[in-house]
């Protein structure tokens, strides 16, 4: 009960905070060196077979973001921006307002063709075409992210999103192309007890403790003829210990290696993205190690029919342990339309077709276990930006 | 005319039709530039004018510079001053016509950029201004700030009886803080 009054305190403020800050921007829409903007993001869900989101099976609106940023340029080099936000996703999501990314940006070069900074503070971790920003409906193609690559319902989402730390990234600019590098080094931390339950599901109330150790992630991405076409190589290197409530149980630690190669066609009508993960993860203990690889990708086709209607459809393919490729893996069919009337609210109407149980949300299901084999989901989006 | 050095190379081998009367209007394009502050970097064949800010002392652009600059990659111009980029709305038909003749970029793709920079905190994209006219004004009037007009935008002050003067455009401290 307290829980939920600290909630809905928590989004007054937020929601307080994003009228106040779109009055602001009305007010000083010509100056262009303190820069107030959010969004605001509400679904419905109705699936059958397993829960997506709070109890979708009987129609879900557990599925709410909010955020509200403010970016400083207080030099021609030194940048300073932050971002609040809150997400309700189910039970994967309390709704609690966090510091999505609080950073400075120094820009230590420019010249004609190229320039290189770095970012102090909590950045967001370049992953992908679309980690960055996976939490802004207007920055990804449809409600849910792909599971494949993005893995959103499982919890891993929370180990890839951003880091305290130190990000440094540079650009070189050619005639008809330009190439960026990104590479982070993150700060260790003590990963929440909502964390570890959305990773390990029931399992993780035997650990007393998670740690994220100096996480590291690099991205490489080269974008031609204006981003007609874009290639992208995204790496990433977790460290994490795990620390059990027993005594008489050892210490399990989990090193993580995962690679992304990301590739996007823009045409005048359509577009075509794909990206392709591999992940490998060798799990430690006195006793020995054992190995895990998984292996997801995704193929979308986007076409414009009118300057404000998007028809999107994906098809994913995920592998969570090769060695077990016909017991693991699961196939999600989504097909999309957005519709934008205004460049500022979006309407999308998804479906989702899942066979197999990888990315759908184990905390969300303590009561429909086992979980079925298949899940459609019917799902509705309204986004408002400012 | 056409070899003179403001002019970007995008003026493409035309029909001699346009060449000329393309011709016609510079001399029309510079005048007003040295009067209202804005100085014209990049004409194209669709009658797209890229305009800067005439204390920006640039007197043209490349494509791969103009790309760094309103995919706010490029955030200085070579004398420290920091850019300003003003841009009309997405479904302007001028900045339609910037992005694919002047830019060669989707504008959903450039649109894409700018909201992927605004929502990382990577960047802040370029100021949004409603009107060709308002464009004009604000660029004229902001240290550092580039934008687009037609060339038709650019030439029709010139008969208008009181080109604002730059002193009373630039007073206001916020627009360059």
């Amino acid at each position: 009960m307290m829980d939920y009054a600290y909630k809905s305190i928590l989004r007054r403020l937020l929601f307080g905070l994003l009228a106040l800050s779109s009055a602001s921007v009305s007010l000083g829409n010509t100056d262009d060196s303190v820069r107030v903007h959010g969004f605001l993001s509400q679904a419905y869900l109705l699936s059958d077979g397993n829960n997506f989101y709070g109890n979708s099976l009987r129609g879900s609106t557990e599925y709410t973001e909010a955020g509200v940023n403010a970016s400083w340029r207080v030099t021609s080099t030194l940048n300073i921006s932050g971002q609040l936000l809150s997400r309700d996703a189910g039970s994967t999501d309390n709704g609690d307002l966090k510091v999505d990314f609080l950073f400075a940006d120094i820009k230590s070069l420019e010249n004609e063709m190229s320039g290189l900074g770095f970012r102090l503070g909590r950045v967001r971790n370049a992953f992908g075409f679309y980690n960055d920003t996976r939490d802004v409906l207007f920055t990804r193609q449809t409600i849910l992210m792909p599971q494949a690559v993005y893995f959103e319902g499982n919890g891993f989402r929370e180990l890839l999103f951003a880091s305290d730390g130190a990000q440094l990234y540079s650009y070189w600019d050619a005639d008809e192309n330009s190439t960026t590098f990104n590479f982070t080094l993150g700060r260790s931390k003590s990963l929440s007890a909502g964390i570890l339950r959305n990773l390990f599901g029931p399992e993780a109330s035997i650990i007393h403790k998670g740690e994220l150790k100096n996480p590291v992630f690099a991205q490489l991405q080269h974008s031609r003829n204006g981003g007609d076409s874009k290639f992208g190589f995204s790496m990433f290197n977790i460290h994490l210990d795990l620390h059990p409530s027993f005594a008489n149980m050892a210490d399990v630690t989990l090193d993580t290696v995962g690679y992304v190669v990301s590739a996007q066609k823009n045409l005048p009508s359509w577009t075509f993205t794909t990206e392709y993960s591999f992940i490998t993860t060798d799990f430690r203990t006195a006793q020995g190690s054992q190995n895990q690889e998984l292996e997801s990708a995704y193929l979308q086709a986007q076409y414009r029919l009118k300057p404000d209607i998007t028809l999107t459809s994906r098809y994913e393919y995920i592998v969570t342990d090769r060695d077990h490729r016909n017991e693991t893996d699961s196939e999600h069919i989504v097909v999309g339309v957005r519709w934008a009337p205004k460049p500022n609210w979006i309407l999308d109407v998804n479906a989702y077709g899942i066979r197999g149980v990888s990315g759908i949300p184990g905390v969300d299901n303590i009561d429909n276990v086992p979980l079925s084999q298949r899940t459609e989901i019917f799902a509705v989006m309204l986004g408002y930006r400012f | 005319m056409l070899s003179n050095p403001t002019i970007s190379k995008y003026v493409k081998p035309l029909n001699a039709l346009k060449a000329s009367i393309l011709a016609l209007f510079l001399p029309i394009l510079f005048c007003y530039s040295t009067h209202a502050d804005v100085l014209i970097t990049t004409l194209n064949d669709n009658g797209i004018v890229v305009i800067t800010n005439s204390d920006v002392k640039k007197s043209e652009l490349d494509l791969g510079s103009l790309r760094a600059i309103f995919a706010v990659r490029k955030k200085s111009w070579e004398s420290k001053l920091p850019i300003k980029v003003f841009v009309l709305p997405d479904n302007n038909v001028i900045h339609q016509l910037f992005c694919k003749s002047v830019l060669k970029v989707y504008p959903y793709v450039l649109r894409e950029q700018w909201d992927r920079l605004l929502f990382s905190g990577t960047g802040i994209p370029p100021t949004i201004v409603n009107t060709e006219k308002d464009l004009l004004a604000i660029v004229s009037a902001t240290p550092g700030a580039i934008g687009y007009v037609t060339a038709d935008a650019v030439a029709t002050p010139l008969n208008s009886k009181n080109p604002q003067p730059k002193s009373s455009l630039s007073e206001p401290a916020t627009s360059n803080k």
